[in-house]
């Protein structure tokens, strides 16, 4: 516990104290004042060297690693009466209100407005750093450019501050009606404002515009009359503005490369990937040190943003090459701890498997589970520990189990945000998790492919690049295991599917068993209405309609899948 | 053989097998290469590391053993008295004997405490025990068949049993069968039968005038999470054929035994039972006595710095109670300190070996050591000329094993200091220097007792002590310095422990044979007061005066018991003060104490979403280029990676996003950089297939790691899932 010492100064020395722990930057708040005071504060010598020690012989952290931990320090000395925010807390510009924080109300077109100061922002700040160069490399002697230079700075925070004062009776006056006009006239405005101002200083410009008294009074007031539309309030406008509203994946991919080749030559992204990839080399150091954690029946968990395939492809090269090895892509959709468990006993044991993966767990745990330091090793290498169809309770659960057992070693990444709620105290306690921060940026191709995405085309809640390949190819499947008949009314299906979406206004009628009996029956694809609930029975099974009961109690029909999908579908196989 | 950086859109998982001759893999393979004498290193960490877990298991062995003992004797004894009661009289209503097992919150350490328990009992009492968990008895039927499957393992040695029996035991062990009571019934007499039939005659004799039906043990392992209703009719099932069975209960709470008889169960069930409590140890009064009786010893060379000590006992007490979680962390901050910090080599039980150690290091290895910060801070306050014969490495190795041998002094008697500290301030209000020993160390270890505010007003109060106070209090601290060994020893040194221990003693004695108000002689001194206040001249000064000649008049008047108590506690003091020194003062401190808290807290209890925020918000703190710092004020540089930027614009909006608009800031800020005035005036409704690529990549991204998800409300718009600040 540090003890504030009481000083009895004379009157003229109370300034030059209090000047010296103002905290300059606002962010942070509790924690960069604390640092400050506690160096202000520290008693002898000794203390202040301690709250600059660094820990011994630390290879692989950077540099921001050890500033933090010499905050960290300084910062526990006083604040250690809140024994919460040190559990929780590592890193010091972060405390939890900043993570996990209330739901602010948000103001309409907030996100423009701040990608728009924050472009203006940046192009001034380049401009000045631009102008500043011309002057420097100018003849002109120093008085000169200086008086320049400060002309020119009261020039533009005039013109800023003229700027801010109509920006802000522009938002008000566009208060009341809720129209998507305004945000044209916004946008004009401040492309105009942009056209004016070319150099301005940064220094007034440094916070956001803060919302006038009136605004933040309708903010608070106005939902409780119309909550539900207040709730909404995002413009109408949709991707159909765009010439190109959905990407085909090829696209995507095409664009996307010729990204890389021009920013190969844009210096300042050329900077990014070069951090980026000082800060895989840092990784790569761990190795050693995760390798002797395995080996001591700890697990290691990955986590950080950035994709973490290659590195922990790298390790199992640079390490792992001798051990039996089993690689689990957590984020394939259809997996499952069954098949992981067959693989497993097929491919070690070579024992016939049984239906049940609780079975297979307590043959596992037969084999693994002696000590005897003369059994082969088995290691886990699991992507995405948290994948979609690896998040059940039971999963974790079994390979819990099998984490605890001396022979198996996992080692595991997590990507999700919510990631660590699928684990309670008792898997915890199984799993010996060692956490290691990987953040490296890199992008998540392969674990996003598998997922829907509203933008790409063949796209759809849980079909991707590669999801979107997976159902066409499951739907041929079916479609060739069924009988002419039955793909026939497939096929009626599928049509109906399609032909109202050419015009977007009309709702789609829903398709009513009738309609589709009646349909059926013109074509001569069925006798009856029991082989057409047969068929529908194994179209439902295959997941390939979906029946609602309908206001009137009849059945309706949909087609759940993607329409391209479904187009695809009828042109190649129209001959069937 | 498939490559490891195999994905394909039908397989979740592959398998690539090692070589078939690659040998098992070893820990000390792994160890750190570099630094001092690796491989020595790992054999010294395997060493303390197993020392401490046996001194920790033989402690938790010991705590369970009372219990344990306790449960058998009483399971014993019930089926003797039953055999009595159902001997003597039959009709009577027959009480199943229950042992209601009060284990306190903690689960994970629950299964081995019941599995311990299982095979105590086998080896004791008798061999047909089955342990219940709550989520394979979610109806009886499942139940029945839990405690079938593991009743009837029980004989399977019985190879000559008759076909009957073999019969009805094939039937029974089948999944499909639905058993019983009545069955297990049957079972149970007809292995009884074949059993007693198989043994030897004397056994025979034996058996007889022993307990004649072995119980039936069944242990539920949480009984609060078995559901209420199948649990009442277990009950009273079993209490229909208890006078036949010989079955005893065994119930493990978490709660108490009254919220069980008042919430779970109702009293038509509890009527059946005959209950005994009995208290497992709690997780945190068995974590007390770990701390006090191997932690805070100077039995093993390992220990940890006050920081690491609170850390781990914060997470022990605000996460979970678990015992098996604390030693791991333990485990991996020894297995940390002997990897990172070479100079553990020197961390050796006894001094001798320490030294021995020292005297056998290179010149190269010996660099280690100055590398050390303490051992930086020792030399550069050496005088110059010592300075100079620290080159040699002699002299240096001489210096080293001083201050090893200094350090190894100190913490003989550390401990000792400390429990006798924590005695003598224990029983003072308000706790002034914390409740238990540990948080005694904690504060000991991070500040200075000169400096501590507890200490200072412990003392304060201790000062208006009334005698018989006193004397309890000088007792009980005498007590911890006595057990110590270095008050065997003799010294001349006054602050020596058995110098110590005899000068209290003497202290004792005195006050308990003086009474509370004895007067004690005064002695007049009187002419030289005024002189004194005549050679005054400022105002400061005759304050100072009259201050010291008040504090004259106050021991003048003291009684003889103040004056004691003034010497005994001004003793103490210099005692205290002197034995209990920052352990940070002593240079090569760091060969001992794990001192990292920052460590364990990045690898044991780390944020997972904390670090993905920063790395969104914040992308200077991991990347250090000059253009990103900016980020964290709201302006963000257009050359930051995408995934931030689509983040921040996120954060931005309110419940759902649309994505137009997002798509169209996204651009604003990634093109921000574009120097050509022509593309301000353009309409900004067309985008760049280039910007609309990274945009769908951004997206998704953020999908995947779980901030947005797209929604039906409106169309094409998705719905943001988390609130945050930055």
């Amino acid at each position: 516990m540090a003890t504030v010492p009481i000083v009895y100064v004379a009157n003229e020395d109370v300034g030059t104290l209090i000047k010296g722990i103002v905290a300059k930057k606002k962010r942070g708040n509790v924690r960069k004042s604390a640092n400050q005071l506690a160096k202000a504060f520290a008693e002898t010598k000794e203390d202040a060297y301690s709250l600059t020690s660094k820990p011994p012989k630390k290879k692989n952290e950077q540099n921001t690693g050890t500033k933090r931990s010499v905050q960290d320090e300084s910062d526990k000395e006083l604040l250690s009466v809140v024994g919460a925010v040190e559990l929780f807390d590592e890193n010091v510009s972060q405390c939890g209100t900043q993570v996990y924080s209330f739901k602010t109300p948000k103001r309409n077109a907030q996100m423009t407005k701040f990608a728009e100061e924050s472009a203006m922002k940046v192009r001034m700040k380049q401009r000045e750093k631009e102008t500043e160069e011309e002057c420097q490399s100018s003849q002109a002697d120093n008085t000169n450019r200086k008086t320049r230079l400060r002309e020119k700075r009261i020039k533009a925070k005039h013109h800023l501050r003229g700027n801010v004062h109509s920006i802000l009776t522009e938002s008000e006056s566009s208060d009341e009606k809720f129209s998507s006009s305004d945000e044209e006239i916004y946008a004009e405005q401040a492309s105009n404002n942009e056209t004016k101002c070319n150099k301005t200083s940064l220094r007034s410009s440094n916070r956001l515009q803060l919302p006038t008294e009136r605004e933040l009074y309708f903010d608070a007031h106005d939902g409780e009359k119309e909550s539900h539309s207040r709730q909404c309030k995002t413009s109408d406008r949709t991707l159909q503005k765009l010439k190109n509203p959905r990407m085909a994946p090829e696209e995507l991919s095409r664009a996307l490369l010729k990204h890389r080749d021009k920013s190969q030559k844009v210096e300042s992204i050329q900077a990014i990937e070069s951090a980026q990839k000082k800060l895989s080399e840092t990784y790569r150091q761990c190795y050693k040190k995760w390798m002797f954690y395995l080996c001591n029946n700890f697990n290691i968990l990955l986590h950080g943003l950035g994709s973490k395939k290659d590195l922990i492809h790298a390790f199992c090269s640079d390490k792992l090459a001798a051990q039996n090895k089993l690689v689990v892509n957590g984020f394939f959709p259809a997996l499952s701890i069954k098949s992981i468990l067959t693989h497993i006993c097929d491919e070690i044991i070579k024992v016939p498997h049984t239906q049940n993966p609780e079975d297979q767990l307590e043959i596992l745990q037969q084999y693994f589970g002696k000590e005897s330091s003369s059994k082969e090793s088995l290691f886990l290498v699991i992507h995405n520990i948290d994948g979609i169809s690896l998040r059940n309770s039971r999963t974790q659960s079994i390979l819990s189990h099998l984490a605890e057992l001396p022979h198996v070693h996992i080692i595991a990444s997590i990507d999700h945000i919510n990631a660590a709620l699928i684990w309670d105290q008792a898997k915890l306690s199984r799993f010996h998790w060692l956490w290691y921060d990987v953040t490296n940026y890199a992008s998540y191709d392969e674990e996003t492919s598998y997922e829907g995405s509203l933008l790409l085309t063949g796209a759809g809640p849980g079909m991707g690049s590669h999801g979107a390949a997976l159902a066409l190819s499951g739907l041929v499947h079916v479609a060739r295991s069924l009988t002419s008949n039955a793909r026939g009314v497939f096929r009626i299906l599928t049509e109906h599917e399609l032909e109202d979406n050419d015009d977007a206004d009309t709702v789609k009628e829903d398709f009513s068993f009738t309609d589709l009996y009646q349909k059926c029956r013109e074509l001569f694809l069925v006798n009856s209405e029991l082989t057409l609930r047969a068929h529908l029975t194994e179209f439902l099974d295959h997941k390939l309609i979906q029946i609602r009961k309908g206001p009137d109690g009849g059945e309706y029909l949909s087609v759940p899948l993607d329409h391209s999908t479904l187009r695809d579908y009828l042109e190649q196989h129209e001959t069937h | 053989m498939e490559d490891i950086a195999a994905s394909s859109i039908s397989k979740g998982c592959f398998f690539i097998p090692g070589n078939a001759k690659s040998s098992t893999i070893q820990a000390s393979d792994h160890f750190d290469d570099c630094g001092v004498k690796p491989q020595l290193r790992w054999k010294m960490a395997q060493k303390i590391w197993n020392e401490i877990e046996d001194s920790i298991s033989n402690l938790h062995i010991e705590i369970q053993e009372k219990l344990f003992n306790d449960l058998v004797q009483y399971i014993k004894l019930a089926q003797e008295k039953q055999y009595e009661k159902n001997y003597l009289s039959s009709g009577k209503r027959t009480e199943i004997p229950t042992a209601a097992l009060i284990t306190g919150v903690n689960m994970t350490d629950h299964v081995t405490l019941f599995s311990q328990l299982c095979t105590k009992i086998k080896e004791d009492v008798s061999s047909y025990v089955a342990i219940l968990e709550a989520k394979n008895c979610s109806n009886m039927k499942s139940l029945m068949r839990a405690l079938g499957d593991q009743l009837l393992n029980v004989c399977e040695d019985n190879k000559k049993d008759g076909t009957a029996n073999n019969d009805l035991l094939v039937y029974m062990k089948k999944k499909s069968t639905p058993l019983t009571i009545s069955m297990l019934e049957k079972w149970y007499f007809k292995s009884i039968a074949t059993k007693f039939l198989q043994t030897s005659p004397s056994k025979k004799r034996k058996l007889i005038n022993e307990i004649p039906n072995p119980p039936i043990i069944v242990i539920c392992q949480q009984l609060e999470a078995f559901s209420s209703k199948v649990l009442q009719e277990f009950i009273l099932m079993c209490s229909f054929h208890a006078q036949r069975l010989p079955i005893v209960f065994v119930f493990g709470i978490a709660t108490s035994w009254s919220d069980v008889s008042q919430r779970l169960l109702p009293h038509s069930a509890i009527v059946h039972l005959s209950v005994e409590r009995f208290h497992a140890p709690s997780a945190s009064s068995h974590l007390a006595l770990i701390i006090d009786r191997i932690l805070l010893t100077s039995q093993h060379p390992f220990k940890l710095s006050g920081k690491c000590f609170q850390l781990i006992l914060d997470v022990f007490l605000c996460h979970d109670f678990s015992i098996a979680n604390f030693l791991h962390t333990l485990k991996f901050c020894v297995m940390e300190h002997f990897y990172e910090q070479s100079a553990s080599i020197a961390c050796c039980a006894s001094l001798q070996e320490s030294i021995d150690m020292i005297c056998n290091l290179k010149k190269n290895e010996l660099k280690e050591f100055k590398k050390i910060e303490s051992m930086k801070r020792h030399l550069a306050s050496l005088k110059a000329d010592k300075q100079k014969c620290i080159k040699d490495g002699t002299k240096f190795k001489a210096l080293v094993a001083k201050l090893l041998e200094d350090l190894h002094q100190f913490h003989n008697c550390y401990f000792s200091a400390l429990r006798s500290l924590h005695a003598f301030t224990a029983t003072l209000p308000h706790y002034p220097m914390g409740k238990q020993i540990r948080e005694l160390y904690c504060s000991c270890f991070c500040t200075e007792l000169t400096k501590h505010d507890g200490f200072q007003q412990a003392f304060t109060i201790l000062k208006v002590s009334s005698r018989d106070q006193l004397i309890e209090r000088l007792e009980s601290c005498l007590k911890p310095l006595q057990l110590s060994e270095l008050s065997s020893d003799s010294s001349q040194d006054e602050l020596h422990f058995s110098t110590a221990c005899s000068r209290i003693k003497y202290l004792i004695n005195s006050l308990k044979s003086i009474g509370e108000n004895d007067e004690v002689e005064m002695n007049e001194n009187t002419e030289d007061r005024e002189e004194q206040l005549e050679t005054v001249k400022y105002a400061y000064q005759l304050q100072e005066r009259l201050r010291a000649k008040a504090e004259k008049k106050r021991v003048k008047k003291m009684t003889k018991y103040e004056k004691l108590r003034e010497e005994a506690l001004t003793f103490l003091r210099k005692f205290y003060e002197y034995h209990l020194r920052k352990v940070k003062s002593f240079p090569l401190y760091e060969v001992f104490y794990f001192d990292s808290s920052a460590t364990i807290r990045r690898h044991i209890v780390a944020a997972p979403r904390l670090s993905i925020q920063t790395a969104l918000s914040d992308p200077y703190q991991y990347l250090q280029v000059a253009s990103l710092e900016t980020a964290a004020y709201g302006v963000i540089p257009s050359n930051a990676p995408d995934i931030c930027v689509a983040y921040k614009l996120h954060n931005e909006s309110g419940n759902i996003i649309n994505l137009y608009d997002w798509l169209m800031a996204f651009q604003t800020v990634v093109t921000s950089q574009r120097e050509d005035k022509e593309n301000e005036h353009e309409e900004s409704d067309d985008v760049d297939d280039i910007t609309q690529a990274r945009f769908i990549k951004a997206v998704s991204e953020l999908q995947f790691l779980g901030f947005i998800k797209p929604t039906k409300k409106k169309t094409d718009h998705v719905q943001r899932l988390t609130w945050s600040h930055t």
